[in-house]
């Protein structure tokens, strides 16, 4: 008991404070329909049909099932009104959804006297996207207080000129060069912005900076090259989902984003923890400062290339399972569906591993020279 | 020649020139995790129970994550203890809210993918929503635990007389540290993976709101929210298991 109290000291004002700013945003995120512009319909009576039973051609059983809804307008011209509304759905729920009581839909709704014209355009999901990140947020100021919100904000700055980049990329028309010049010079700017809110105006964070650039530009280089001289043998770039664009110059743009935080990581172990070293040995010579920093950028490589490999092959689960029970074997899905997030955990991993040499040569090379120099 | 494998093996010379026989052991649980993950979705696929499937290879890639490493096996075993422990909280909240979201199956933006395809495939999508999230975090707390743990049992044996306050001061200040930088990793994994998605929205000109509700947008996201939930939570937990740990190894 007494050790937890000393971890997480409870200060019941505080927590009352953070639950009121919650249960009054909870409100809000759910009586918030006039803040949209399309119509918004909150079910407030389900009456469900019979079921049909389904067989597929792959011998898949299944069932449809009808639900009348009965909807209440909350915002738009119709406000106020009640309307009637059949919706099919699956046992699958593959493209269909079952609704329930209480739950806001969003709708499309020319006119009250049209009901075929009447569709549910998708469900209304902000209340939950506040609860949970409110969650995290209160987590994590509970557990590392005031520090939490340097965290947070560089992620909201990170996201800001993400989004700021792909306006660039949308209304400029990108061509082929143009994407990677985009999103290369967008990585160059989150390095250095991310970089200086870690540690601050120093050269620390121009040695995090220059190495974790290096890195991913080395690794991304080398990718290109293997990925050009086997002729993308394998890789069905056709299957990339929501492209409007040209496609490898956008699959190579995400796959340098996405590896720059980890390859951030790795370097922010490598720098923080030599300069420590330094600061405490100062008779250490070059070949110390390199054994000790490969053996931490040793010690994180692994997990992290693993964080990068499990998000990008988690998200192809549902289309993988599709596929598969669409009469198609494992190698088919695998090149189909699986095959493009394998190839950018790899690409993301060559520069995560590059990054361990290279950050730990030039720290060193750094930390020995300033001693030298004295 | 097939360039996924061309790729494969150039990791594996990186890896092995960053970090020599560590570099092969971390290859090695790389290839594990990869071969586990196919196996659930296989096992998935065929109609086996989700939850016991994704359950029980969980916490073979937390194994395989977290053994496969250069460390003292005390601080293994206190970063896989609290990182059971996590994942089992975490299933515990991502099933309610699955639930609430709603977010299982396609959307309208897949629908160019799903043609020629049967939806009516028995198979409840909610269960691979639930499955997908749970494997999704899993590096992600593994990572958290073992750099928790790593320092806090080189804490110690440096100085084996330290107080429990002190180690918990110390473990929370390199705490604030990983997440900041786990953070990062995540939010540019997110990013990184959903370059094509979100100019998707910007060039189709998504609303704001269009896009906060939008399914895929809301999936992705609890993704990520769950992931760092377990990186937040992974701090105080491997501190008071080391804690726990050494009151253990003092009255033996």
């Amino acid at each position: 008991m007494k050790i937890r109290h000393n971890l997480i000291h409870i200060n019941w004002f505080k927590l009352l404070l953070f639950l009121l700013i919650g249960s009054g945003g909870y409100i809000f995120t759910t009586n918030n329909a006039h803040l949209y512009k399309s119509p918004i319909g909150q079910v407030v009576a389900v009456q469900n049909h019979h079921r049909t039973a389904q067989t597929d051609n792959f011998n898949n059983k299944d069932y449809q099932q009808t639900q009348t809804l009965k909807l209440k307008v909350l915002n738009g011209s119709y406000r106020g009104h009640f309307i009637k509304l059949d919706n099919t759905f699956s046992y699958s729920n593959a493209y269909d959804l079952r609704y329930h009581r209480g739950q806001q839909l969003f709708l499309n709704l020319p006119s009250l006297k049209k009901p075929s014209a009447i569709m549910i355009t998708g469900m209304k999901r902000d209340t939950i996207l506040f609860s949970i990140t409110y969650l995290a947020i209160g987590l994590l100021l509970l557990i590392v207080k005031v520090h939490g919100l340097m965290a947070l904000i560089s992620v909201l700055l990170n996201a800001v000129f993400f989004f700021a980049a792909i306006k660039i990329d949308v209304v400029t028309h990108a061509t082929t060069t143009n994407v990677l010049v985009i999103f290369g010079l967008l990585a160059v700017l989150l390095l250095g912005i991310t970089a200086l809110l870690t540690f601050g105006y120093s050269k620390q964070a121009l040695i995090l900076f220059c190495s974790s650039l290096s890195s991913t530009f080395l690794g991304l280089l080398l990718s290109i090259i293997i990925l050009t001289k086997t002729g993308y043998n394998g890789i069905n770039f056709e299957m990339m989902g929501y492209v409007t664009q040209l496609r490898i110059p956008l699959y190579l743009a995400g796959s340098i984003l996405g590896a720059l935080g980890a390859v951030m990581d790795v370097a922010t172990d490598i720098t923080a923890s030599l300069f420590v070293l330094s600061y405490q040995n100062p008779t250490l010579n070059f070949k110390d400062f390199m054994r000790a920093g490969r053996k931490i950028g040793q010690s994180v490589m692994g997990p992290l290339i693993n964080v990068l490999f499990l998000i990008f092959i988690a998200g192809t689960l549902p289309m993988v399972i599709l596929t598969m029970r669409n009469g198609n074997n494992f190698s088919y899905t695998f090149a189909m569906v699986m095959s493009l997030g394998i190839v950018q955990s790899i690409i993301s991993g060559i520069a995560i591993a590059l990054t361990i040499p290279i950050t730990t040569i030039l720290t060193s090379w750094y930390c020995y020279q300033k001693r030298e120099g004295k | 020649m097939n360039s996924i494998v061309i790729l494969a093996v150039v990791l594996l010379l990186t890896m092995l020139l960053a970090g020599g026989v560590s570099g092969l052991k971390a290859f090695i649980s790389l290839g594990g995790c990869c071969c586990i993950v196919f196996l659930t979705v296989i096992l998935i696929a065929w109609y086996f129970p989700y939850l016991w499937v994704t359950t029980i290879n969980a916490v073979i890639i937390l194994v395989l994550i977290i053994y496969l490493r250069d460390t003292d096996l005390n601080s293994a075993n206190t970063a896989f203890c609290s990182s059971v422990i996590i994942l089992t909280l975490l299933i515990l909240l991502i099933i309610p809210l699955e639930h609430w979201a709603q977010v299982q199956g396609f959307s309208s933006e897949n629908s160019a993918d799903l043609e020629s395809m049967s939806l009516l495939i028995g198979f409840n999508f909610m269960d691979a929503a639930i499955a997908m999230t749970i494997l999704s975090c899993l590096g992600a707390i593994a990572e958290a635990a073992v750099s928790v743990a790593a320092v806090l049992s080189e804490l110690l044996r440096h100085n084996p007389t330290i107080s429990n306050t002190r180690l918990a001061q110390d473990g929370m200040l390199l705490g604030k540290q990983i997440i900041a930088t786990a953070f990062n990793t995540l939010f540019f994994g997110f990013f990184g993976g959903f370059l094509a998605l979100f100019i998707w929205f910007i060039r189709l000109n998504y609303t704001f709101g269009e896009f906060l509700n939008n399914k895929i947008f809301v999936v992705e996201f609890l993704m990520t929210i769950i992931s760092i939930i377990g990186v937040i939570l992974a701090i105080p937990l491997v501190i008071w298991i080391t804690i726990l740990g050494r009151a253990k190894s003092t009255t033996h």
